[in-house]
C-alpha cells in the first residue's frame, strides 16, 4: 500500500527510516515526544518532502501524484480539528467529499451515510457539531476522512489512512469507542498508519510498530515484539512490564531505578 | 436523510428567492424615492418598456437615469463586493469577527487613496495617465499591501491563532488612520472635504464610468467566491485539512487576498470607507441558510444589497435636503451586530 525506503528529513532530524503499511492492518508509529513521530506521518501524507529517500503510494512516488488523486487515495487525520463555524454533522463529514466534486451526488450521500454508520454515529447526522462530546466529535472527524477515501463495492483498491493520535484528550471510554473504530475499519481493508502515545492502546488494537527514537527505528515488525519491556525501556528510559487484564494486554512502567 | 435534505435545499431556495424579491424592492425604492418622488410601478414600466402606471417625463427620466441609478447601482456593488470580501476574508482568518473594515484592509485603501488625492502634485505623472483608473488602482494596491503587512505578522507571530491576525489587522489599521489624520493635518480646505468624505463613506456623485469601474472587481469577486465555495467549506476546518483534501491552498489563499484586495480597493476608492457591512451581511446569512458557502456567498450578497439599498435610502431621507455618510448608517447597524458576535464567541468558544 504505502512504503518508505531510506527516509531522511532536516526538520524532525529523521534518518533512514522505512516502511510497509498493508491493506486491513494498523500500523503504529510510537516513541518519546520529539522523536518525530508526527514528522514520519507527515512525510507519508506528503506535506513534506523528505532530504532523502522515497515514499511509494500504490507503487508510484507521492511526488507523482496529483493532488485529487492523492486525496482520493489518502486521507489524514489530523491531531487537533477546528471548527471555527457552526456546522452540522452530515455537512462536516460531507466536505470530505470535496475530490469528488462534479461526480456522482449518489455516490457521495451514500459515501456521508456510510462513514457515519461505520463510526456508529449515523442517528447524529443532522446534530450540530458543537454540541457533542469530544469523542463524538473526532468520531465525526474520523467519518469525515471515510468520506474521503470511500469507495463504492466494486472499486477494489486499496485505501490509506493516516492517523495523528486520534485519541489525545479523551476520555477512557471515548478512547475505546475510536480505538475499536480505527481497528473494525482496517479489518474492512484499509491501511491505517496511527500515530499512537499509549502504549496499552498501541499493543491492543495495532497489528504493526514502529518504535523511533531520536529520529531512528529502534524497532519494528509485529507489535508483540516492538513493545517488549527491553525495548519499551529502551526507548522511553523507563521501567516496563506487560500484564494481562481480561484477556487484554498492557504495558505498566515505572521511573527507572525504582 | 434525503427527505430532509431536499426539505433543507427547499428552505434555502425560499429564503434566497426572498432576499432576491426584498433586494429588487428596495431598489426601486431607492431609485424613486428622493427630491423628486417616483412612483415605483411608474420606474418599472418605463424600465421593462411595459405599459405599467404613468409615463415618466422627460425630467424624470433624466434624474432616474443620469443620478440615481448609477448611485443605486453603486451601492448594490458595494454592497456585494464588501460582503463577499467579508465571506472571503472569514474564510481566510477563519474567524467570524473577520471584516475587511476590521482588519484594516479597507483603511490600507483608503489610506493610499488619501495619499493619491493630497499628495496629487508629487506623484510621478504617469500615473494619471491611468485617467479614472488611478484613484482605484492606488486603493487596491494600498488594500494590498495591508493585506500582505497582517499575513507576514501574523506569520512572525506563529501563523495558526487568528486572534494574532486580527490584532495584527487593528495594528496596521490604526497604523493607516495615523496616515491619514497626518494627510488631514497637512491637507487644505478642498483636499479635507475629500478626505472626510472618504472616511465616513459616501455614495453621492458616482456616475456611470466609476460605476462601470467598481462593477469590474465586484464582478470577479463574486464569480471566484463562487467557483471557490467547496473549497472555502474544507478551508474553515483548517489549511492542513483542505490541503490533505487536494485544495492547492497557498495559491487559493493568494487569490483570496488579491480579489478582496482589488474589490475593497475599488469600493473604498469611489464610495470611502463602508465599515461593517463585510461582517453583518455574512453573519444575517449565516443565520439564515447556514454554513455551507454555496449557499452563503450569495445569500451574503443579496443581504448586502438589501442592506444598501435601504442605507442609502436612509441616508438620503434622515436629514434631507443634507444627506448622512452612508458608512454612519453601516456603522450603526454593525456595531452592535458586532459587540453582541463577541459576547456569543467569548460565552461559547464560538459563534
Amino acid at each position: 500500500m504505502i512504503s518508505a525506503a531510506g527516509i531522511a528529513t532536516t526538520r524532525g532530524n529523521l534518518r533512514n527510516i522505512s516502511l510497509l503499511a498493508e491493506p486491513g492492518k494498523v500500523l503504529a508509529l510510537m516513541g518519546p515526544n520529539g522523536s518525530g513521530k508526527s514528522t514520519l506521518l507527515h512525510v507519508l501524507a506528503g506535506d513534506l518532502a523528505p532530504i532523502a529517500g522515497e515514499v511509494q503510494l500504490l507503487s508510484r512516488p507521492l511526488s507523482a501524484w496529483n493532488r485529487t488523486a492523492l486525496a482520493m487515495q489518502r486521507a489524514v487525520l489530523p491531531q487537533a480539528s477546528q471548527v471555527a463555524f457552526p456546522v452540522r454533522v452530515c455537512d462536516l463529514v460531507g466536505i470530505g467529499r470535496l475530490p469528488y466534486r462534479g461526480r456522482a451526488r449518489g455516490a457521495d450521500r451514500r459515501a456521508v451515510a456510510e462513514s457515519l454508520a461505520a463510526v456508529g454515529l449515523a442517528p447524529l447526522a443532522d446534530a450540530l457539531y458543537h454540541r457533542l462530546s469530544g469523542g463524538e466529535k473526532q468520531r465525526v472527524q474520523l467519518a469525515r476522512v471515510l468520506a474521503q477515501i470511500w469507495q463504492p463495492q466494486e472499486d477494489t483498491a486499496p485505501r490509506l489512512l493516516l492517523l495523528d493520535e486520534p485519541t489525545n484528550n479523551l476520555d477512557p471510554a471515548q478512547r475505546l469507542a475510536v480505538m475499536e473504530c480505527v481497528q473494525s475499519l482496517a479489518r474492512r481493508g484499509l491501511a491505517i498508519v496511527a500515530v499512537l502515545h499509549d502504549l496499552s492502546e498501541a499493543l491492543r488494537f495495532a497489528d504493526d510498530g514502529l518504535m523511533l527514537r531520536d529520529g531512528r527505528v529502534l524497532a519494528q515488525g509485529p507489535i508483540h515484539d516492538v513493545l517488549t519491556p527491553d525495548l519499551i525501556a529502551a526507548a522511553f528510559d523507563v521501567t516496563a512490564a506487560i500484564v494481562v487484564g481480561n484477556g487484554h494486554p498492557a504495558v505498566v512502567t515505572m521511573i527507572s531505578g525504582q | 436523510m434525503p427527505a430532509l435534505e431536499t426539505a433543507r435545499t427547499r428552505r434555502r431556495w425560499h429564503i434566497v428567492m426572498a432576499l432576491g424579491i426584498l433586494a429588487s424592492l428596495a431598489t426601486l425604492l431607492a431609485v424613486g424615492v428622493g427630491p423628486l418622488d417616483v412612483i415605483p410601478l411608474d420606474i418599472l414600466g418605463w424600465a421593462l418598456h411595459l405599459p405599467l402606471g404613468e409615463p415618466l417625463s422627460d425630467l424624470q427620466q433624466s434624474v432616474i437615469f443620469d443620478i440615481r441609478l448609477p448611485r443605486v447601482v453603486m451601492a448594490l456593488l458595494a454592497g456585494i463586493g464588501l460582503a463577499v470580501s467579508g465571506c472571503l476574508t472569514q474564510s481566510l482568518f477563519r474567524n467570524p469577527l473577520a471584516d475587511p473594515g476590521l482588519i484594516g484592509v479597507s483603511s490600507g485603501a483608503a489610506l493610499a487613496a488619501a495619499v493619491t488625492i493630497v499628495l496629487a502634485e508629487h506623484l510621478p505623472i504617469w500615473f494619471f495617465h491611468l485617467g479614472p483608473f488611478a484613484l482605484p488602482m492606488a486603493a487596491a494596491i494600498g488594500a494590498l499591501l495591508a493585506t500582505f503587512a497582517i499575513l507576514r505578522l501574523a506569520d512572525l507571530a506563529g501563523g495558526e491563532a487568528t486572534i494574532v491576525l486580527l490584532l495584527a489587522g487593528i495594528g496596521i489599521g490604526i497604523l493607516a488612520e495615523v496616515g491619514i489624520g497626518f494627510l488631514i493635518f497637512i491637507s487644505n480646505e478642498q483636499e479635507l472635504r475629500d478626505l472626510t468624505f472618504w472616511r465616513m463613506g459616501s455614495l453621492a456623485g458616482n456616475g456611470w464610468a466609476q460605476t462601470a469601474i467598481v462593477s469590474i472587481p465586484v464582478f470577479i469577486i463574486a464569480i471566484f467566491a463562487w467557483r471557490i465555495a467547496p473549497a472555502l467549506n474544507a478551508l474553515s476546518l483548517g489549511d492542513d485539512v483542505a490541503g490533505h483534501l487536494g485544495i492547492p491552498v497557498a495559491s487559493l489563499q493568494r487569490g483570496i487576498v488579491i480579489a478582496v484586495a482589488a474589490a475593497i480597493g475599488a469600493i473604498v476608492a469611489f464610495s470611502g470607507m463602508i465599515g461593517f457591512l463585510g461582517l453583518v451581511a455574512p453573519h444575517l446569512a449565516r443565520l439564515l441558510v447556514g454554513q455551507d458557502h454555496r449557499w452563503l456567498v450569495p445569500a451574503s450578497a443579496l443581504i448586502g444589497c438589501v442592506i444598501m439599498a435601504f442605507g442609502d435610502l436612509v441616508t438620503r431621507i434622515a436629514v434631507a435636503p443634507a444627506e448622512l455618510p452612508i458608512g454612519l448608517v453601516t456603522g450603526a447597524l454593525g456595531g452592535p451586530v458586532f459587540l453582541f458576535l463577541l459576547v456569543r464567541q467569548m460565552r461559547h468558544g464560538t459563534t
